[in-house]
């Protein structure tokens, strides 16, 4: 049986991916408050630790940055292990296998704070020539190992492009595979990289006593890139590549992400052609989670979730007769992480009432005088 | 359009209108739940019975085994009475037929069986948050497919009154040749209604009316079960059961006609229908498993015949039609259902107390007192062993107090009583048998003594659970048979347990085994006291094996408890053993000591037999070799069994300090040696005493006795002939030499 674990961390990202003994982390961000009782937020190093203690696990299998966004990183430089400099280096640190990064990473310039922590740690790895994967190899990436004197031919297996799989993991092998829909060589050579665009994008396929189900990790993709992928994909007849079982969506329920146009008061969003297909793949009783706030009732916020959009989503729900999740209204009042099983059955979205006891085992206690 | 939901007919209520209080709770609690809505609140049969109609959210893989829906309309009704589980409806008509389901009246709504404890045990950590979790997590492992617990249905609670069948045969003895059984049985119709228990009619008393007679029927394979609900009379039943060519009522009139009912005594019984319905998991598949059914009817079988068209009763005179009346089809003749009930098997019994059944020792019990009395039990109950019980006392009124057997068996051999009682677990599969008698007057009797040669020497096991060292050795060297003989008693207080059982090959004889055990008493300062008397002892004789003395009943279930435990151990021990079980009076702990078993060594001296062991050989040894070149010896401690004439060393006190050890002289000093056999003596009760000397040679020497050893050796049979045992003397040289009556 395979599990996957949406953290409830408002509009951030981080999924976590158990199967067949392996562990994979899509995205880290840590953006609970600390101190704060109110922030409904998960702790997410606790829960990380928790699961990976009640497992017995030590590692991180592979840990996939989709991009550099805060919403994505934050907060990753206090709780793993880097292997580019001591200070990031003590025993309770959670150490990463193989470090799965957009070539963006390595090439993009002005950074701060994590995104520059990330590009060390990436770079180093490049250098040291293992325990890293980056995706897409855009010249830019191999102009700057040439500067650094790597020689990019002893690097190629450490590169996988767009319409691949992921060489670490095989369906025959680990029961799972990875294959690989963006980003683009052509969007990381752009003059300015547009970090979303530039995001990785995976279909995951499992398969449970011979039943496949397939996930879809919609990182913050807009739909210009979406139609992109889709016209790509059916291009050389991969469009199995774009079935999907489970949907996370891209960009915490952007309308951007459907179309330009966002839509009227209560009117869903009407996607673009390519994106409205994508969403005709899924297979009924499919899961879409929507990693984001609680969806709002007004436009007041230009910043999503855009009500519009999950208007759109809901709909696709409910022609599958599946489900449209929000990680920060699961359940409404007291989010918990996300949690799907995958077995021979298909997608089960644990629908629990939780025992008093752990809820409160959980969280702190609320301050007492 | 019609509703896909099933219309509830009973009288909308307000939220105030609420009076029950588990309903009032639920109500609150649905409000605080995730997954769960109200639709609307009912309510029937004056403020009896409130329905809260509910809509549930399931949890659901992408494909599912049985057709449960995302949302689930279901009525739950709490009754005010609280005396029953809230029933739990399902409101779509579409509603899949699955298994853990109520048997009702009416086949839809369908009624969730929920939980297999009873109401009084889940009322006492009912809460409203769990009941709702609980039907959510019904529906979801339903989807699954994975609510099913092997073989054990549900019982389905809705029928607190319905009666159980109990039958005097298993499911394997039951096929559909049954077609007339002729049962006996008692019931009870009115008042509180307990259970139908039959028992097959004796053949003998034939000329009385049967109370009951049974017929057997198979119906066809359908996927899973057919009777969803409760047939109310016969025509009814042959409604559900035939199909095809295949009718219920004629095949029942052909069987009715068959029996001949006019020329046997059961116009008036009762008639009872055993349905055997074979489960599929799809149509033709193979039969996996079968179901049971049963239904009486409440008319005799005079009434039954007349109402299914094979008679017309005439001034209450059976009269056969010649051609059946078709149209009589049994609809007046009012059915109930039984609930089924197969007799235990030993089978059954075994995989019950997780008993590896493929290893049923042939038994032979001899002493059947309250420790062999509970073991007894404790064993056949599993269906372990066939027995054959020994022992010639009988039930007396202060048996009571420890036996396994109870006051009706008063005054009557107490084998005979265990075996009947042992037999009457399984029906006709018997247990065990038995010989009211003593042991050693079964061999004396010709007759007797036949018999009995022939069970001991087909048999495994000889368990002695005389407490009687006599019977003990008797055992251990009168019977002739290859079986392990094991010692099963209980030390003078009651307190230790002792185990001496022999291995597989019978190296070491159960008589060897009980020496071992005396020396470990002496040796082992954990077990100063083990023989000690109990202070209240009020006897003319000692005994170190004893059960008529104080002590409880739970000490003699403890003991008996290891002891069985230990029996069903044995076939996979091949070594012997001997063990004590220690209980701790202050917290009932239980420890065991495990006795140092040494290899057996038997000598013939002319009528006498010697028996040792390799403990005593190589202390002897180990001591001479210590004090080379000088001689040295030291008293032998044993005991004489004078009727088998056997001579057992066991031990020796080593040279006394005052003794003299020269080089070619030994004078065995006395220094301590009184109190060191009177401490011996005491804490053996006797049973290990002086019995003789020893002393070694000089390195090279043989053990020929000297001058001087022979008349030390006249001087020892003067003084033991005072005893009435011979001397024995042992001269350890270079080899080792046993003197016993003459030199």
């Amino acid at each position: 049986m395979s599990k996957l674990k949406f953290h409830n961390l408002g509009n951030a990202d981080s999924c976590l991916v158990n199967t067949s003994g392996r562990t994979i982390l899509i995205d880290y961000a840590n953006t609970k408050e600390a101190d704060n009782d109110d922030d409904k937020r998960v702790d997410l190093p606790k829960e990380l630790d928790e699961f990976l203690e009640e497992n017995d696990i030590s590692s991180f299998d592979a840990v996939l940055f989709t991009h550099a966004d805060n919403d994505h990183i934050k907060g990753f430089a206090d709780y793993f292990y880097l292997e580019h400099a001591d200070k990031y280096q003590s025993d309770e640190r959670k150490k990463i296998n193989e470090l799965w990064v957009p070539a963006a990473v390595i090439v993009e310039k002005n950074l701060k704070d994590d995104a520059k922590i990330l590009r060390a740690e990436a770079r180093h790895r490049l250098k040291e020539g293992e325990r890293i994967l980056i995706f897409s190899k855009p010249d830019e990436i191999v102009k700057w190992m040439e500067d650094n004197d790597i020689d990019p031919k002893e690097r190629e297996h450490l590169f996988v492009n767009a319409g691949d799989l992921v060489p670490s993991f095989s369906l025959s092998k680990d029961s799972f595979e990875v294959f690989v829909h963006s980003p683009f060589k052509a969007t990381v050579d752009e003059k300015e990289i547009d970090r979303n665009d530039a995001a990785v994008c995976v279909q995951f396929t499992f398969n449970e006593g011979n039943e496949i189900t397939k996930f879809i990790a919609g990182a913050d993709i807009t739909h210009p890139v979406w139609s992109d992928i889709v016209n790509t994909t059916k291009h050389f007849g991969n469009e199995h590549r774009l079935e999907w079982d489970i949907f996370k969506i891209s960009h915490h329920c952007s309308y951007l992400s459907l179309s330009d146009e966002q839509g009227d008061g209560d009117v869903a969003t009407e996607p673009v052609d390519e994106v409205e297909w994508l969403f005709e793949q899924g297979n009924d009783g499919c899961v879409l989670v929507s990693s984001s706030k609680e969806i709002p009732d007004n436009d007041d916020d230009k910043q999503p979730p855009h009500r519009q959009a999950a208007k759109f989503y809901k709909k696709v729900a409910s022609k599958f007769e599946g489900d449209f999740i929000v990680t920060m209204e699961n359940p409404k009042n007291n989010p918990q992480p996300t949690e799907i099983t995958i077995d021979e059955d298909g997608a089960t979205l644990k629908k629990r009432n939780y025992a008093s006891a752990s809820v409160i085992s959980s969280r702190p206690a609320p301050r007492a005088g | 359009m019609e509703s896909e939901y099933v219309e509830i007919s009973a009288k909308a209520i307000s939220l105030e209108e609420l009076v029950i209080p588990k309903a009032k709770d639920f109500l609150r609690t649905i409000s605080q739940l995730n997954f769960v809505s109200l639709n609307k609140l009912l309510q029937r049969d004056e403020n009896k019975v409130e329905i809260i109609v509910i809509d549930v959210e399931v949890e659901l893989g992408q494909r599912r085994k049985n057709d449960i829906k995302k949302n689930e309309r279901l009525a739950v009704e709490f009754h005010a009475t609280d005396t029953q589980f809230p029933e739990v409806l399902a409101l779509r008509k579409t509603f899949p037929y699955v298994p853990h389901l109520n048997i009702k009246d009416e086949e839809i709504p369908r009624s969730l069986c929920l939980y297999d404890q009873s109401y009084e045990i889940e009322r006492i950590t009912w809460t409203s948050a769990k009941f709702i979790e609980r039907i959510r997590d019904w529906l979801a492992l339903t989807a699954k497919g994975k609510l099913h617990q092997p073989d054990q249905p549900l019982e389905p609670y809705l029928h607190p009154t319905i009666c159980d069948l109990i039958l005097p045969f298993s499911k394997k003895d039951i096929t559909i040749d049954a077609n007339f059984l002729e049962l006996d049985g008692y019931y009870e119709m009115e008042g509180k209604f307990y259970s139908i228990v039959l028992r097959k009619a004796d053949p003998k008393k034939t000329k009385k009316e049967l109370l009951f007679v049974a017929t057997v029927v198979e119906t066809n394979p359908l996927a899973h079960g057919v009777i969803r609900k409760n047939p109310n009379n016969i025509e009814e039943l042959s409604e559900l059961l035939s199909y095809g060519d295949y009718s219920f009522i004629e095949s029942l009139r052909e069987r009715i006609d068959s029996w001949q009912c006019e020329k046997k005594p059961i116009l008036q019984s009762k008639l009872i229908i055993i349905l055997r319905l074979p489960k599929v998991r799809e149509l033709n598949g193979s039969i996996e498993s079968y179901e049971y059914r049963a239904f009486y009817t409440e008319d005799s079988l005079k009434k039954v015949g007349e109402n299914i068209g094979l008679w017309d009763i005439h001034e209450g005179k059976v009269g056969k039609l010649l051609a059946v009346d078709e149209n009589k089809k049994g609809n007046n003749l009012k059915i109930n259902p039984l609930n089924p009930v197969f007799k235990l098997s030993r089978d059954e019994a075994g995989s019950l107390s997780d008993l590896d059944s493929s290893i049923t020792p042939k038994i032979v019990a001899v002493g059947l007192g309250a420790i062999g009395s509970q073991v007894f039990m404790n064993l056949s109950k599993m269906g372990y062993g066939e027995w054959t019980l020994i022992d010639e006392d009988k039930l007396l009124p202060h048996n009571l107090v420890r036996h396994s057997l109870t006051g009706p068996w008063i005054g009557r051999p107490k084998v005979e009583a265990m075996t009947f009682e042992a037999n009457s677990l399984f029906q006709d599969e018997l247990v065990s048998k038995c010989f009211p008698d003593n042991l050693s007057k079964i061999f004396q009797s010709d007759e007797q003594k036949l018999q009995a040669c022939e069970i001991f020497s087909s048999s495994d096991l000889i368990l002695d659970m005389t407490a009687s060292v006599a019977a003990s050795r008797f055992i251990a060297h009168e019977i002739d048979s290859d079986a392990r003989r094991i010692s099963i008693f209980v030390n003078p207080t009651g307190r230790d347990l002792v185990i001496l059982s022999e291995g597989k090959e019978r190296k070491q004889s159960l008589d060897s085994l009980e020496m071992q055990y005396y020396r470990e008493i002496v040796s082992n300062n954990n077990l100063k006291e083990h023989l000690k008397l109990p202070k209240n002892h009020h006897r003319y004789a000692n005994s170190c094996r004893d059960v008529s003395f104080v002590l409880s009943q739970d000490s003699v279930a403890l003991h008996s408890a290891i002891a069985s435990k230990y029996l069903k151990s044995v076939p996979k021990q091949d070594d012997s053993s001997a063990s004590i079980w220690k209980t701790n009076l202050d917290d009932f702990t239980v420890s065991k000591i495990d006795i140092p078993i040494y290899e057996q060594r038997v000598f013939s001296i002319g009528e006498w037999t010697i028996v040792t062991d390799n403990y005593f050989i190589e202390k002897l040894e180990k001591a001479r070799e210590a004090k080379l070149p000088n001689e040295t010896g030291g008293v032998i401690v044993g005991s004489y069994d004078m009727e088998r004439k056997r001579c057992y060393l066991v031990d020796s006190i080593l040279s006394p300090e005052d003794s003299k050890e020269w080089p070619t002289v030994y004078i065995r000093g006395s220094r301590g040696l009184r109190q060191k056999l009177k401490s011996i003596e005491e804490s053996t009760l006797g049973m290990l005493e002086y019995i003789g000397e020893w002393h070694s040679h000089p390195k090279g020497c043989s053990p020929a006795p000297s001058s001087d050893d022979r008349k030390a050796f006249l001087w020892l049979t003067e003084v033991m002939s005072t005893n009435g045992h011979p001397a024995l003397m042992v001269i350890v040289g270079e080899i080792m030499a046993f003197y016993l009556g003459t030199m």
